[in-house]
């Protein structure tokens, strides 16, 4: 009997061999941290001028920090879990991830005056955790967390487009665009993949080695900004290493 | 040359493997939004299969410990669906929560009619969560003591929990209420509840004749940040994580000793029980550990039910043990490896049940005896989980081997087992 157990256990090994990534993530390190006021950050964006970041929490709350993650503004709206948010020069996009609605806010008193609501039958927590523009194709991202991870593509009327599920990462907890190229965040990995904004296939790959984060974004300069919703922290990396060419 | 149940049993074997394979995509997500209202459904279905390596066809049937039921030879292997569950967890704004939670799998228990220690009916709770002070949870819900407990069993690597900790020991549910909270970016939880000290038994609406309630607290502190109820480090975490819980609880009971002759005798003692223990938890780069420490004081009313001919010489005595446990989450194999030893002294009146003086070594009243270990157990385990589809499709294996039996306990057979389970979760 004792054999058999042995044996099993053996043939269970095998059957769960999966490929190995063959590309192996660049290792990043923060060069500098900020404690912040904002309880559970769940993702941070840069306003229209750089200057600042809007935070959202899970708590339902926006918030205006400067680049350092000092509370600038409040907004008075609330909803339940905000977990991502983008703004152009018209409006500050949140995503509540509970009711799958997007809210839309005005830049000068942060007050909502538009809600979108796009339904997603996944359960609580697994709804839309990151929103961003892709220029690309001119399209917002919604982005469910896992199970599957599925970028959808919505139009200005925020009506689902198109909608592709993404492999490769456990969860996805926060996408930006920058120069270019779509950015997507994963909590349980720690990891920061740039994808083809086009195609989405990944082109590079960053090993951020922080516990829980869930929101990034790059200012003008290039400097990529990371938050840690379990440690309330902001992190800054500096700009990203140039690619290698083969 | 197999024998008949050699080849059944491997048969079994090869059904989970397969069906475990095909589960790989399978996927079932619901909640639904209703203005400020927001209800998820979830479940679980999560079958096991139970090799027995018990020996001796010689020595006769070998019946359920403490039961009437003849019928049930632990000899034999055993299918058996641990969970058929399903769950309900609502919302209302940011104020309000509820959570029903059944599991159809124990409405019959093996002497028929509902199994008290394991009951169908797993939470039933509403929550007032809108103050940033204080939150309230009140109904049928886990007791706030033991990190093992509170652990749900799809964050644990083991089919079974440890002896102790399992609900045959202490109670882990009860009706009752608890005020909780949150502190340091929910490093720090506070926890204080009032139960009827009935444990899963609360359910058949009855109480104890003494009036008394069971009261209980626990709190944790985590570092550098908040730590979830896991055992396994799922997320591989970067950077070391600790959590140290310290919990408390006491009751005092007026119960008739026959009505509680369940088990160890000591969830629903004719007396005062008091309990205190600490957990830690630690978790760094896909290796995790636990460990959980118990004592329990008892001094029952009648002091001869618990340690016969001994009430001249003490009103007390002690139960109690540990827990360790070390796993390790192997990302690119999909799998967790487990291992685990437990060690349980159930009472330290050593061969009280065998009217037999001994020394307690909590009063320090020596009885005319040293103190010994034959009411002590110890067990160790390994585990092995297959991630299929993450936690939503896993294959599960546990061996577990007694190396010491409670030796003043009928029934308890120094046998290892094998279970075999598949957990698939829809959330």
């Amino acid at each position: 009997m004792f054999r058999i157990t042995i044996g099993l256990l053996t043939i269970l090994c095998w059957l769960s061999i999966v490929k190995v990534q063959a590309q192996k993530p660049v290792r990043l390190k923060p060069t500098n941290q900020f404690h912040l006021s904002i309880p559970e950050p769940s993702d941070l964006c840069l306003t229209p001028d750089g200057a600042h970041f809007y935070v959202v929490s899970d708590n339902g709350l926006l918030f205006e920090t400067d680049l350092n993650g000092t509370i600038t503004r409040q907004s008075t709206f609330s909803a339940y879990d905000l977990e991502g948010c983008y703004a152009d020069a018209d409006n500050v996009y949140v995503v509540d991830e509970r009711t799958r609605k997007v809210h839309l806010l005005d830049h000068k008193n942060l007050q909502k005056h538009h809600t979108f609501e796009v339904p997603y039958m996944a359960s609580r927590n697994r709804g839309y955790e990151s929103l961003c523009f892709n220029p690309a194709k001119s399209s917002f991202l919604l982005i469910s967390e896992k199970d599957p991870s599925t970028i959808f593509e919505c139009d200005a009327s925020w009506r689902v487009q198109n909608e592709t599920d993404f492999k490769g990462l456990s969860d996805i907890s926060a996408a930006t665009y920058y120069d270019g190229k779509l950015y997507l965040l994963s909590d349980e990995a720690h990891q920061l993949w740039e994808l083809d904004a086009v195609t989405y296939s990944p082109t590079r790959k960053f090993e951020l080695g922080i516990i829980n984060p869930e929101g990034v974004a790059f200012d003008k300069s290039g400097n990529l900004y990371v938050i840690s919703d379990d440690r309330a922290i902001l992190y800054h990396f500096g700009p990203l290493p140039s690619p290698t060419k083969p | 040359m197999a024998t008949t149940s050699t080849l059944k049993a491997r048969i079994a074997l090869c059904l989970f493997v397969v069906f475990g394979l095909a589960a790989l995509d399978l996927k079932a997500q619901i909640s639904i939004n209703a203005g400020k209202s927001n209800l998820e459904i979830s479940g679980a279905l999560y079958p096991i299969f139970n090799m027995r390596y018990v020996p001796g066809s010689a020595s006769g049937p070998v019946y359920w410990p403490f039961s009437n039921n003849q019928n049930a030879d632990l000899r034999n292997n055993r299918f058996e669906m641990r969970n058929i569950q399903l769950n309900l967890e609502g919302r209302y704004a940011n104020d309000w929560e509820y959570q029903i939670q059944i599991n159809f799998a124990k409405i019959a228990s093996p002497d028929g009619g509902p199994d008290i220690e394991n009951p169908p009916l797993m939470e039933s709770s509403v929550s007032y969560v809108g103050s940033r002070h204080i939150k309230v949870k009140a109904g049928f819900q886990k007791i706030p003591y033991s990190r093992s407990s509170l652990t749900s069993y799809t964050q644990m690597p083991y089919i079974r929990r440890a002896e102790m900790v399992r609900g045959e020991v202490f109670s882990r549910r009860d009706v009752g209420v608890v005020l909780y909270n949150s502190y340091w970016n929910q490093r720090i939880n506070l926890f204080a509840g009032m139960f009827t000290g009935q444990g899963e038994a609360a359910l058949m609406g009855v109480n104890d004749r003494s009036g008394n309630f069971e009261l209980v607290a626990r709190a944790e502190v985590a570092y550098p940040s908040r730590y979830r109820n896991r055992e396994i480090d799922d997320n591989i975490s970067p950077v070391p994580m600790v959590v140290l819980g310290v919990n408390g609880r006491t009751n005092t009971r007026g119960n008739i000793f026959a009505s509680d002759s369940l088990n160890y005798g000591l969830k629903n003692l004719n007396g005062t029980r008091n309990m205190w223990g600490f957990d830690v938890s630690a978790q760094y780069m896909g290796w995790s550990a636990q460990f959980e420490y118990h004592l329990m004081n008892m001094r029952p009313t009648v002091m001869a039910d618990y340690g016969q001919g001994l009430q001249a010489y003490t009103d007390n005595f002690n139960a109690g043990g540990f827990i360790t446990q070390l796993n390790y989450n192997c990302q690119p194999l999909r799998s967790v490896f487990s291992i685990r030893y437990d060690r349980f002294n159930s009472n330290d009146l050593v061969g009280a049940r065998a009217g037999e003086p001994n020394y307690n070594f909590l009063s320090g009243t020596v009885t005319g005896k040293a103190y010994d270990s034959r009411s002590t157990q110890e067990n160790i385990t390994i585990a092995y989980n297959l991630k299929l589809n993450g936690w939503n499709s896993a294959l599960r294996a546990q061996y577990s081997q007694p190396i010491k039996v409670d030796e003043t306990l009928p029934g308890r057979a120094a046998d290892p087992q094998l279970r075999l389970g598949w957990q698939y979760l829809f959330r």
